[in-house]
């Protein structure tokens, strides 16, 4: 199965852009799972959870999800979960103004590990 | 399989120079146990403090907290797979020094959890302001990479529970429970009218500081499968995760698994508690269909007349619970799901990612997002730096007077989804 992932997460660009292919987005959290849901609404897939780890939308500011590069017919499961994580993420506004660049490279460290973690389990099948 | 546990009860922990137990206190050597952690090289020093209920102490930022134990009859060690070698665990005999706790601390991330208050209006969100804490505090290694520091740490504080458990080994306990857990058929046999319930116990496996580890299998590479309740009483099942302290399990709650402990007082009386299916939490959509699948169909293979699901965490796992819950559900067996909510600081928001008409039985641990003021304390075992950066802290939660605006996210245990507290709606 081919997939992508799409990721406001710089560090996911250099580190595994040269393996998967990764789209790059400026842009924050919200605009990334809007993205996916661009990319939901075109018939592509979700094939990692669109919430993945245990840290608040509102305090990491990194998303990344990996996407199934090939289109089919809308998918409505992909759909369902994709606009469910828009509202939980609409519901819980990020807390703090400004973080320290220490805590946004841990903040990226842990997005890219648990991205590379399910990239390797995707891989396995 | 059967297992006696006998709880020695602890009412303090003295840092000394010979460990010994003595009148229900704990000496530990600090130098013998400094050696035991120096053995790995990625960390350079260490230190100890003791944290005591009732003192104006706070400590933070958490990593685990782990209880000591010992086998001291039967096959395998504490910790199988892990710091004792892989074999089977859950029969025979095991001491418990009740009332203790190791609690590591050190920080690996920035905004890692948690917090634990040993007095004040902070100490009722934590099940470890009532345990006597011994404190360890690690130097890593210049350098250190954050997934070897949280290794090197996760390894360090099994070590030293295991090191400290070992006191308890000649000690005669004040209170023993003997738990038996039949096998299908013993239990069929024994139990023909009883209802069949089962637990489907859901595990953190996603990642760096994200992770479950049983008999050191990591759990995002196992299919779901089944394990002995026993076994968990000797820390078959233990913790690498540390990102959310109020919902996470830390080990000490896993060795206490409180769904465990209250099927076992009803086993035999008021239902027939068949055994425990542990599954994961992957981030994988396929593996979440994969593992909750499996997870329905050992419910429906073994007959169940009822389940309780819980989950540890939020977001994502919210999917693995409903999909587990919808499954079980799907084949005629009714299911009560656990879970902690995050509904907001006013309670109105959905409290999780996920719902289905399906999941019509739920326990609430109580609302993450619930805003609560600490006052300062005397002392910090730790630093306060991070304690508008950990989860459940936000920017000026500070306050001048020294006092800290938290949601009830901070505190080690606070919602935790095994119910392991005092929250209640009373």
């Amino acid at each position: 199965m081919e997939y992508f992932i799409i990721t406001n997460n710089p560090t996911v660009k250099s580190e595994l852009g040269g393996e998967v292919s990764v789209e790059l987005s400026a842009g924050s959290f919200w605009d990334v799972l809007l993205a996916a849901r661009d990319y939901v609404h075109r018939g592509h897939r979700l094939i990692s959870h669109p919430l993945m780890g245990n840290i608040m939308p509102g305090d990491t500011p990194y998303r990344s999800l990996a996407i199934e590069s090939k289109p089919h017919a809308l998918d409505y499961e992909s759909l369902t979960m994709i606009e469910s994580a828009i509202e939980y993420v609409r519901a819980r506004p990020a807390r703090n103004t400004e973080t320290p660049d220490d805590i946004l490279s841990d903040y990226r460290l842990v997005d890219l590990n648990l991205l590379s973690n399910t990239i390797s389990l995707i891989n396995l099948n | 399989m059967k297992l006696e546990v006998g709880y020695i009860h602890v009412n303090d922990i003295r840092i000394g120079t010979e460990a010994k137990f003595e009148d229900g206190t704990v000496y530990v050597d600090p130098k013998a146990l400094e050696a035991v952690v120096l053995e790995d090289e990625r960390i350079t020093a260490v230190a100890f403090d003791v944290a005591r209920p009732g003192e104006s102490v706070r400590i933070t930022p958490v990593k685990d907290v782990i209880e000591p134990r010992v086998k001291v009859d039967g096959p395998g060690g504490i910790f199988p797979g892990v710091i004792s070698k892989v074999g089977t665990v859950g029969s025979g005999k095991t001491h418990v020094l009740k009332g203790a706790a190791v609690v590591t601390t050190g920080k690996i991330v920035g905004f890692q959890e948690g917090v634990i208050d040993m007095s004040g209006p902070g100490a009722k969100y934590s099940p470890f302001s009532e345990t006597v804490n011994l404190v360890v505090m690690f130097t890593p290694r210049e350098g250190l990479k954050q997934h070897e520091y949280e290794e090197a740490i996760r390894f360090a504080g099994l070590k030293l529970s295991l090191a400290i458990g070992e006191i308890g080994r000649g000690v005669t306990p004040d209170e023993t429970i003997v738990y038996d857990a039949p096998t299908l058929m013993e239990g069929a046999k024994l139990f023909p009218d009883l209802p069949r319930v089962g637990y489907v116990q859901m595990l953190q496996s996603q990642g760096l500081l994200h992770d479950t580890y049983v008999y050191g299998v990591d759990m995002k590479k196992s299919l779901t499968t089944m394990i002995t309740p026993t076994e968990l009483f000797d820390g078959a099942i233990i913790s690498g995760n540390c990102v959310s302290a109020c919902d996470k399990n830390t080990t000490y709650h896993h060795l206490n698994n409180p769904v465990v402990c209250d099927l076992f007082e009803q086993h035999g009386k008021t239902l027939n508690f068949v055994g425990i299916i542990i599954t994961n939490e992957n981030v994988y959509l396929a593996d979440k269909e994969r593992s909750s699948d499996w997870t329905a169909k050992l419910v429906d293979f073994l007959d169940l007349d009822g389940v309780i699901v819980t989950q540890e965490g939020f977001g994502n796992p919210d999917t693995d619970l409903i999909m587990n819950c919808k499954k079980v559900e799907a084949t005629g067996t009714p299911t009560v799901i656990v879970t902690d909510e995050y509904a907001g600081r006013d309670g109105t928001s959905q409290s999780l990612a996920d719902a289905d008409a399906a999941a019509d039985a739920v326990v609430t641990a109580g609302n993450a997002n619930e805003l609560v003021t600490i006052p300062k304390l005397d002392k910090v075992i730790g630093t306060m730096d991070f304690i508008d950066k950990i989860a459940g802290g936000f920017d000026g939660n500070l306050q001048p007077d020294g006092s800290v605006l938290v949601e009830l996210q901070v505190f080690t245990g606070a919602t935790n989804e095994l119910g392991f507290s005092k929250l209640s709606a009373r």
